[in-house]
């Protein structure tokens, strides 16, 4: 009882923290736009000094983007970590980020063949189905793979190497695109949170949250399969099934916000390790709702501080989720001594 | 519950992929029963196991548990028949003993595993009979493999099941420890009318209690009295080793 309360008080805090960081992300950036323009969007009145287009189009969808993505990218890395078995598994690390770059890149740079721009003409689904297709081949791969390889590291190095051939294949298609195509791909590959419109946020909103909610479903299953594969069959579960459920969920949480922001690492490894580290469980139930919302103030910190340079201009969201993230890959890979698997 | 549960194997062939570690296995238990399950290491004890429990697919043949052959039945099926103490220390942290117990009753609840009060009680119940009311608060790193051996022990009596299979229970365990698991196992036999099967090397402590002795040996599985397998040639030469 006593867990949970503190639980109960961890979550409020977080919720606090993530209403205050929005409010702060909401307020940061090249225009000067203050809670009262907010406030005045939200009820509906005139508001002379800054156009609703500006807070609806720039601000609100850059904020909702960040906490959308956030939380996407460390549900699928927590749904990975632990039906790989592996605390270094995310979409970022195991390459499913670079395939749904290559679909991406398939799609954008193959476009460019026949005289288009796909983020123009194919519209945010196309480019959506191409990413998700992409990360399901090489989730696929690697699935593949962990059923006849048992070890872990073999795995992470499978995955890398997945990872260095499709840059290879990536690069070859730019070699051959034209400039405005390579130059539209490099900067979606820096990852951003400002390249969707407020009809992109849409998509990725009906896409993610229920996918996010129906992962509740899953929770029971995935703590019965910390317990390792037999054990999990052995009470019931249905564990073909569940790695395919996890499949589905990660390749198109990761794919679709990859496609829309670009391969944005680290997220994915680092949230749901903080999360366990400040929930102090293993247990999903606690865990998914945790990692929604320490990857939503991951995100929404990352953001504040690429754009805390307006001077400079924005910086790449990638850059930043690195600098940020790897820090507490670092920790966790020396620790792992005392392992979470 | 007035029938008796049985477990009968027809012809059975067991192994992986191409490789048949025993083969014409036709055995048959009913409850109550006790069995050791003995045999040399690599003689395909624990692969007869995983089979009995639905992990591994047969090779050729049939499992039918209490008139029902095993392929037809779910996970879920299953989890409410047999329950499971693998050999392989189970490797997670951050879980509280009493926690890993309680999974035990999983089986037989919703997907948003809340726990009713007759799943309190069997879960207390599993962690007095193993004695481990000491450690149920503890985190499953702080343990020793004896005490995780003995939790996941109570996690399968946790999930109350007509069918016990064990593998190995006693490796991990100090020579009191390993006579109180006995006991407790006997007892579920008797009183509670269960199936028992458990592989050992622990023949001195097992024989004695035992109904029945499934001896792997050279690809095939004999089953027998303990008294009458002592007058198999294999088996004595296998025991006085």
């Amino acid at each position: 009882m006593n867990q949970h309360l503190r639980q109960i008080v961890v979550f409020a805090v977080l919720l606090a923290a993530a209403i205050g960081l929005f409010l702060l992300d909401f307020t940061t950036g090249a225009t000067q736009i203050s809670l009262h323009d907010l406030f005045l969007y939200l009820t509906g009145n005139e508001n002379s000094e800054v156009p609703a287009i500006l807070i609806r189009e720039f601000r609100l969808t850059r904020v909702l983007t960040a906490i959308i993505a956030g939380a996407s990218l460390s549900v699928s890395g927590l749904l990975m970590q632990t039906i790989f078995r592996n605390p270094l598994a995310g979409p970022y690390v195991l390459g499913i980020s670079s395939g749904a770059g290559l679909g991406v890149a398939l799609l954008v740079l193959g476009a460019s063949f026949f005289g288009m721009n796909a983020f123009q003409t194919g519209g945010g689904l196309m480019v959506v189905l191409a990413a998700a297709a992409g990360a399901g081949l090489v989730m696929m791969i690697i699935i593949a793979a962990s059923l006849k390889m048992r070890d872990n590291i073999t795995v992470l190095i499978l995955g890398i190497l997945l990872a260095a051939v499709i840059s290879a294949v990536v690069n070859l298609l730019q070699y051959f695109a034209d400039s405005f195509s390579v130059k539209s791909f490099v900067i979606w590959g820096m990852g951003s949170l400002t390249a969707l419109s407020f009809n992109n946020l849409s998509i990725l909103i009906v896409i993610c949250i229920p996918l996010i909610m129906g992962t509740i479903y899953l929770c029971k299953p995935l703590n019965l399969f910390l317990l390792g594969e037999d054990y999990a069959r052995v009470s019931g579960v249905k564990v073909h099934s569940l790695r395919i459920a996890v499949f589905v969920i990660t390749c198109v949480l990761a794919g679709s916000i990859t496609a829309f922001c670009g391969p944005i690492g680290f997220i994915g490894i680092a949230v749901p390790h903080i999360t366990r580290w400040i929930f102090k469980t293993q247990n999903h139930f606690v865990l998914i709702a945790g990692v929604v919302i320490t990857g939503a103030i991951f995100m929404m910190v990352a953001d504040i501080i690429s754009h805390s340079f307006a001077s400079t201009g924005v910086l790449p969201i990638n850059s930043v989720t690195a600098i940020t993230g790897i820090p507490v890959i670092v920790y966790i890979v020396i620790k792992n001594q005392k392992n979470y698997f | 519950m007035t029938v008796a549960h049985h477990i009968a194997t027809h012809y059975l062939s067991v192994g992986y992929g191409k490789h048949k570690v025993l083969c014409n296995i036709s055995l048959r238990v009913e409850a109550p029963s006790f069995i050791l399950l003995a045999g040399r290491n690599g003689s395909g004890k624990s692969t007869l196991l995983r089979t009995l429990l639905g992990l591994i697919e047969c090779l050729d043949g049939d499992i039918q548990i209490s008139g029902a052959s095993i392929n037809a039945m779910t996970a879920l099926q299953r989890s409410k028949l047999i329950g499971y103490v693998s050999s392989k220390p189970f490797a997670i942290n951050n879980f509280k003993v009493a926690q890993v117990v309680a999974t035990g009753r999983a089986p037989y609840t919703n997907w948003t595993n809340v726990l009713n009060n007759n799943d309190k009680f069997l879960i207390e119940k599993a962690i007095s009979d193993l004695k481990i009311e000491n450690i149920a608060d503890k985190k499953t790193d702080a343990i020793s493999d004896g005490e995780r051996q003995k939790t996941m022990i109570a996690r399968a009596l946790a999930q109350n099941t007509p069918i016990i299979i064990l593998d190995e229970p006693t490796a991990f365990l100090d020579y009191p420890s390993k006579k109180d698991l006995i006991t407790m196992l006997q007892r579920l036999v008797s009183e509670h009318n269960k199936i028992v099967i458990s592989s050992s090397h622990d023949l001195d402590l097992l024989i004695p209690v035992v109904n029945n002795i499934w001896f792997c040996n050279k690809q095939l599985v004999y089953s027998d009295t303990p008294e009458n397998m002592m007058q198999y040639d294999d088996f004595k030469m296998f025991y006085n080793k």
